[in-house]
């Protein structure tokens, strides 16, 4: 018999799925202890732990207290709760679309949750300041939340038919839909006051500055339902790479599955673009490096990308803060400059997808 | 015998066109009912209405005495099992990850291996297992996914056999020897008591495996038998228009068909 495998390609080992979540878990820990101890105000390491849970009484160390507790602390599970959902509901998206170029950011959900948040701040300040004074932490996660639906919804309309995604249609339909959304932010801005402008412009760079406790506690609800839904839907994603029609013979309800999905999606992004505004690319970069490391399979690649978002997302906004200290870069601004170059690699890679 | 599947009366319009028009059949256990005809003839369409995947415009299909249209898809696919003619994967999936997605879910992992290893040899890539599905031949692919469709067979509930295999042209991309092995195959999957459906456009694959053929024409069941009696002179002129092109294989008594006797020019 002739020995056929002289070209056979090198087969696939996977690492064990406790490793994996572990040295996830140990990067986020030393992005939480970095993010923790930088900035204006630097908390050496071994202060940090005093600081933390307030053991030693003084001068210095309830500098550190305050600082660790009412700056630093939000703000860091805040880039957490942000990082862990983009990097979510990309792979999420990913698995809908059956396509590793889909993106939040870059076919138009983001856009259209910062559409809705933006009219919020403009027209609820407007006519609800009035008579209900502050408006409620929860509206623009949840007005974002719309927003986000809306746009993946009809993106979901648009790209698929008969059963079938087009992938060129899936991505020019984004742009369009981003670039429906952006007019609408552009309108808001031209009809804002200045406050309002600040607000909004906010929303377009993409920032954590803003970071607060009672924010963190207004999505972290998202977070909660996205991490609880993630083990359901991990076996239909997986089968939907096969097709629709497959998936469906092998017995998942994929109805349901795409409305869980859509919705999912919706919930992660809305959530992370009310309080972040529009950071792009954590959602294709992160998935996409642990496919490389884990394999596709959605039971870990899930859970997995919540926890790389997580750290990847503190780990630029550490270094968002500190490059040009005292000033702050635009956390947007560094994740697009490494995302974007990534994104055109894996385009280049994927050609083939491309001519779907 | 009772009849695992049963379809009565089904028409599908699709944009206004009869793809399938009033085609009623059954199919009882340890049967293998090919279906045959020439392209546009409707059997693919049919075999999905069949899997449930289409709704009919018109007639029901019942598997094992209940409405295919109220059973959810996780109890249809307890029930059966399909191939799809063409399944493309976009995520580099290795090929046991792929054949481990037909596994019932509700089986424990560890229970699942012995099958595993029957279906991985079955379809004869236990050698691939640890490949990336997107790097391997069309043919070794579908292969893949015929141990995948197996395994759904296998671990399905007790209480849901015999089941039912439907397969849309599964040699159609394997060579000579895998097409065999893939008939041998079925024929296993039947003589252990299920029902089996297979569109193929060989008729001599079908002859060789079928214990019924039943040949459509526009749409319509033009004629349902043995393949002996199906396969002749006068229906293959009449549903492919190819005349005396039907023959038999004098030691097995097989019908076969080689319609052209040189080359052609």
């Amino acid at each position: 018999m002739i020995a056929a495998s002289a070209v056979a390609p090198a087969a696939v080992r996977r690492p064990p799925a406790w490793l994996i979540i572990l040295v996830l878990l140990f990067l986020l820990i030393a992005a939480i202890v970095a993010a923790a101890m930088t900035g204006a105000a630097g908390i050496p390491a071994g202060r940090l732990i005093d600081a933390m849970f307030g053991l030693s009484s003084g001068g210095e160390f309830e500098r550190d207290r305050l600082i660790l507790w009412s700056i630093r602390l939000p703000r860091i599970v805040m880039a957490m709760i942000v990082g862990g959902m983009l990097a979510a509901a990309g792979a999420i998206m990913q698995g809908l679309f059956r396509n590793p170029l889909a993106d939040p950011s870059l076919v138009g959900v983001s856009s259209g949750a910062g559409l809705a948040a933006a009219a919020t701040i403009v027209i609820g300040d407007r006519y609800l300041s009035g008579f209900a004074g502050q408006m409620p932490v929860e509206a623009l996660p949840l007005a974002a939340f719309v927003g986000a639906l809306v746009a993946t919804y009809a993106l979901y309309r648009l790209a698929t038919r008969d059963r079938r995604t087009s992938i060129a249609i899936f991505l020019l339909g984004g742009i369009a839909i981003a670039a429906l959304a952006n007019s609408g932010i552009g309108l808001l801005v031209f009809a804002a006051d200045d406050r309002q402008l600040r607000d909004v412009t906010f929303w377009l760079l993409g920032s954590l500055a803003g970071a607060t406790w009672s924010k963190a506690a207004a999505i972290a609800p998202a977070l909660l339902v996205v991490a609880a839904v993630i083990g359901f839907l991990a076996r239909g994603l997986d089968l939907l790479v096969l097709g629709e029609a497959e998936a469906f013979h092998a017995g998942v309800s994929v109805q349901r599955l795409k409305v869980g999905a859509i919705v999912v999606v919706a919930a992660a992004t809305g959530a992370a673009v009310s309080v972040s505004g529009i950071i792009g690319f954590v959602g294709i970069v992160v998935p996409h490096l642990l496919r490389l490391m884990i394999g596709p399979g959605h039971r870990l690649l899930l859970p997995a990308s919540i926890l790389l978002g997580a750290a990847l997302l503190l780990f630029a906004d550490t270094a968002a803060r500190t490059i040009a200290a005292p000033a702050e870069i635009p956390i947007g601004i560094i994740t697009a400059a490494i995302g974007a170059p990534f994104f055109l690699v894996m385009l280049l890679r994927q050609r083939s997808l491309a001519t779907l | 015998m009772t009849s695992v599947i049963e379809a009565r009366d089904i028409v599908i319009e699709i944009n206004g066109k009869k793809i399938v028009d009033r085609v009623t059949l059954s199919v009882v256990a340890g049967e293998i009912v090919a279906l045959v005809g020439p392209n546009g003839a409707g059997k693919s369409t049919l075999l999905r209405t069949l899997s449930g995947e289409i709704r009919p415009s018109g007639g029901t299909v019942t598997i094992k005495g209940r409405q295919i249209q109220t059973l959810a898809s996780s109890e249809l696919a307890q029930c059966r099992a399909m191939l799809s003619q063409h399944t493309t994967v976009t995520f580099p999936f290795t090929v046991s990850e792929v054949v481990l997605m037909g596994a019932n879910p509700h089986r424990r992992r560890s229970d699942l291996s012995a099958l595993v290893d029957k279906v991985l040899a079955a379809a004869d890539i236990a050698h691939l297992t640890s490949q990336v599905i997107t790097r391997l031949s069309g043919g070794e692919q579908q292969r893949v996914h015929f141990a995948r469709t197996l395994l759904q067979l296998e671990t399905a509930d007790e209480k849901c056999r015999p089941g039912l295999l439907l397969l849309d042209e599964p040699t159609s991309s394997l060579d000579l020897k895998h097409q065999l092995s893939l008939l041998a195959n079925i024929r296993d999957v039947a003589t252990a008591g299920n029902a089996v459906i297979v569109v193929i456009h060989d008729l001599n694959l079908a002859a060789m495996i079928a214990t019924r053929l039943l040949m459509l024409r526009d749409g319509s069941l033009f004629e349902s038998g043995a393949p002996r009696d199906v396969i002749s002179d006068s229906t293959l002129q009449q549903v492919f228009g190819v005349a005396n092109a039907a023959g038999v294989v004098p030691s097995s008594d097989l019908p076969f068909v080689l319609p052209h006797s040189g080359r052609i020019v």
